[in-house]
């Protein structure tokens, strides 16, 4: 289960009041579905109750606030005052959450809908604010304050910031709900700060999860900021991101963040030792057919020495069809032959004919680019061998490909 | 509880993750929430009880007034 359902199955049951246990029926529906339903749920809530919340605040209106917030505190329990809360004046609001204790608000936060309180919220003393957190924080309720962030001024996030340790913020940051708020405010962080997260992810925590989770959210230039911070620290850094990747099959957030990054530190992390790795190589390959991220994969592989070419060329030996379109396909998309046809190129006999065999079988388009690639790479000594392996359309493909560059003599009779 | 219909659950469709589910998982979760919202209204009117009593004798009545027309 991901992080991400974890939290979105939390949130629900925080909404609905019941153990997680009880939403064991929800452990294979996507988290989006669950948060969805959860707001679903919050807004029949509210809808059903309305007429008795009206009656609630009316009443409150005659009542004197310290008197509301004794009630608040020793019978509403925190639950329902969280649900009041959101249909209060905001002066009172205000007024009675100055004379409730922090460890009661934070209660309180935890079934709190900010959406539905958002005034209120806003107009909390930015002391009492960072109060709160800081309970939440110590009681490790990072899915809790992320729900906040949307809500929250940026300078009462930014104080809050100051007080959270890198971990707590990081998982904090992970479960913010409006990931689009995350680059305003990152945008703000120190470069001293900003390493020390990273140092977080780094350590023996593991918070990789959580960095790539979030930083798959923000905008692309400042994910290659980060990125590049990152790859600027010692290789250990780098290592432990791989390692994480690799343990938790995070290809598909970490792929498109290394993309971000500048050529050097592409470069850096192309040529770790532990990434050329057949495991490794293998698990790349497989998230890369299966997500469509070879754009993102054969810049690497170009950027790799010698040894992790070769590496990579072996691992792709045994692409079966479907993987094999996946490559051509991106190398005709991306202008890539180049890289393809180089691991192509590098692979073993007689595995090397038998995937050029199976290339001529690609659509015609996909043909069409290919033909003028291996012309300019000179690399027509490839598809003699593979003749005989290809099929009668594989070879009609490669001679009507090769016919649009007049070059058919180049072809096997 | 027969066909599973989410608009008198929640008010309009379940999510498409949710509609997917087998039919007896959706109607233990649809009975969940009913539950729940049932639950959480039984304990909002128990708690307007209770608060009733902290509030100054001479304002009981009017509170009442306006929490239980």
């Amino acid at each position: 289960m991901s992080l991400e359902h974890q939290a979105e199955i939390l949130k629900l049951a925080r909404v609905l009041d019941v153990d997680t246990l009880a939403l064991a029926m929800l452990q294979e529906v996507d988290a989006a579905s669950i948060r969805q339903l959860r707001l679903q749920a919050v807004k029949r809530i509210h809808i059903g109750d309305a007429p008795i919340f009206k009656r609630i605040v009316s009443a409150s209106r005659l009542l004197p606030v310290p008197v509301l917030a004794l009630i608040a505190e020793k019978v509403m329990g925190s639950l329902i005052t969280a649900r009041i809360a959101g249909q209060m004046d905001v002066e009172r609001g205000v007024g009675i959450a100055s004379r409730l204790q922090i460890g009661y608000l934070a209660d309180v936060c935890l079934h709190l809908d900010p959406a539905q309180a958002r005034e209120l919220i806003r107009a909390i003393p930015q002391r009492q604010i960072v109060a709160v957190a800081q309970e939440l924080a110590a009681r490790d309720e990072c899915v809790a304050m992320g729900r906040f962030v949307d809500i929250l001024s940026e300078a009462s996030i930014m104080a809050v910031v100051d007080v959270l340790d890198d971990a707590q913020l990081l998982r904090t940051a992970f479960f913010v709900e409006n990931k689009q708020r995350l680059d305003s405010i990152i945008e703000h962080f120190a470069p001293e700060r900003l390493i020390a997260i990273i140092r977080c992810a780094a350590s023996d925590a593991d918070l990789w999860p959580e960095a790539l989770g979030l930083m798959r959210h923000l905008n692309p230039t400042l994910r290659g900021r980060l990125a590049n911070l990152a790859a600027s620290l010692d290789t250990d850094v780098l290592s432990s991101m791989l390692r994480s990747v690799s343990a938790h099959g995070l290809w598909s957030d970490a792929l498109p963040i290394i993309a971000d990054m500048s050529e050097e530190s592409q470069s850096r992390f192309a040529n770790l030792p532990d990434i050329q790795q057949t495991d490794v190589l293998l698990d790349i390959i497989s998230f890369a057919c299966a997500e469509g991220l070879w754009p993102d994969v054969l810049p690497l592989v170009r950027l790799m020495d010698d040894a992790g070419k070769t590496a990579c060329a072996q691992a792709a030996e045994y692409l079966d069809g479907e993987q094999l379109l996946s490559l051509v396909r991106a190398a005709s998309d991306h202008s890539m032959w180049g890289d393809v046809l180089d691991l192509v190129q590098r692979m073993n006999e007689p595995q090397k004919y038998e995937i050029v065999a199976l290339m001529g079988m690609a659509p015609q388009a996909i043909v069409d680019t290919m033909l003028p690639a291996i012309d300019v790479s000179n690399y027509w000594d490839l598809l003699l061998p593979a003749w005989p392996k290809m099929t009668t359309v594989g070879r009609d493909r490669l001679r009507q490909a090769a016919g649009k560059i007049n070059q058919e003599g180049k072809l096997p009779a | 509880m027969n066909r599973l219909d989410w608009t008198d659950v929640l008010g309009e469709e379940a999510p498409a993750g949710i509609a997917v589910l087998d039919s007896d998982l959706q109607i233990a979760l649809a009975t969940l929430l009913a539950e729940s919202q049932q639950r959480q209204r039984s304990q909002l009117e128990a708690a307007l009880e209770a608060a009733l009593g902290h509030v100054p004798r001479v304002l009981r009545g009017a509170v009442r007034r306006v929490l239980f027309p």
